[in-house]
């Protein structure tokens, strides 16, 4: 009789350190109920200097040490939250005749842009799209930063025809 | 009586979590909010989107969940806003990419908008995952936004983030 009270006893102890001691886990009940948690904050960026006419640039210079100035080009978060800002570019489009450059390293008919931000070295190629690359990690609202735009030119040319690339500029909360 | 003392304490310390775990993977939490800046909102000028981060969670095979979006025009001209999914640059820590094919899982609808100057509309975004499919515990997809409209070299494109954890 005294061993199975010392028995239960020690049953006692134990389960009352084991509650004692172990972490705190809430066991839900199970529940089909999809739980939908918004963040309702504004994603919006401006940009007021929106365009770049490089002009006419002679074959094989590189990051665009000609007609290009530091911090050219503008963002401002204009919405609620922190934004990344990534960038990216479509490729080469012609402006007059038909034939478009080909987008990447430079070669024959194959030019790139680059950038940097604020430091004038334009040495980050800007990918073409889908790929991109970081710009800005984390641009408070209302507080512009910049960068600028250089290009890398073809060794050589086939032909004169005008050409055009848009960057994209990708803000989402950050 | 020892040997009923042993089982004893090893269903307690079974009970207590020591038994061998499953993996060591740490649990995947939701991404926290960000802080928003009360008092910056964009003005009627400017295009947004809002909300910025939707997170679901709980969700499982055969569930479906819907939230809209909002889309404003800031321009004083009309113009085209296509919307898209799109498969992220980057996610929160723990989440992983869901790719092109993430796309069977979305419904946008419209998918394209004309909006008049300073107009705004809503864009319905419905998640559905089939019972048949399993997915990764935790996915994040964006909702992209952008202006097809816009003419200078320098283009923007919006995303709302779009997270997903899934009943364990």
């Amino acid at each position: 009789m005294k061993h199975l009270r010392g028995f239960r006893y020690a049953i006692g102890l134990v389960a009352a350190l084991a509650l004692a001691l172990s972490p705190m886990t809430a066991f839900a009940l199970t529940t089909a109920t999809v739980t939908i948690d918004v963040t309702p904050a504004y994603v919006s960026i401006a940009t007021t200097n929106d365009t770049k006419d490089f002009g006419t640039v002679a074959a094989g210079l590189t990051n665009s040490t000609v007609n290009s100035t530091v911090d050219y080009f503008d963002v401002t978060n204009s919405g609620t939250v922190n934004a990344t800002v990534t960038i990216k570019v479509v490729a080469w489009a012609h402006q007059t005749g038909s034939s478009d450059w080909t987008y990447g390293s430079p070669a024959a008919d194959t030019g790139q842009l680059v950038f940097s931000v604020g430091t004038g070295l334009y040495d980050t190629v800007i990918p073409e799209s889908p790929a991109t690359e970081a710009l800005f990690a984390a641009l408070v609202p209302s507080t512009p930063d910049y960068f600028e735009v250089g290009i890398d030119m073809p060794t050589s040319f086939t032909h004169g025809d005008k050409q055009r690339a848009v960057i994209t500029l990708t803000a989402t909360a950050a | 009586m020892r040997a009923r003392l042993v089982v004893v304490l090893g269903i307690v310390l079974l009970l207590c979590g020591c038994a061998p775990q499953g993996s060591g993977i740490p649990a995947i939490v939701p991404p926290a909010a960000p802080i928003v800046y009360a008092g910056s909102e964009p003005g009627d000028d400017n295009t947004w989107i809002r909300p910025a981060i939707v997170r679901l969670g709980n969700f499982e095979p055969g569930d479906t969940a819907e939230y809209s979006i909002e889309v404003h025009n800031g321009k004083s001209v009309q113009s085209m806003y296509h919307i898209a999914y799109r498969v992220p640059d980057r996610t929160y820590e723990g989440f992983v990419p869901l790719d092109a094919a993430g796309v069977r899982f979305v419904t946008i609808e419209p998918m394209a908008l004309v909006l008049g100057p300073r107009e705004t509309r809503m864009v319905l975004i419905t998640v559905t995952v089939p019972k048949y499919e399993t997915p990764p515990v935790a996915w994040e997809f964006w909702i992209s936004v952008v202006d097809t409209e816009a003419t200078g070299l320098i283009q923007h494109e919006l995303c709302s983030r779009w997270t997903v954890m899934m009943k364990e």
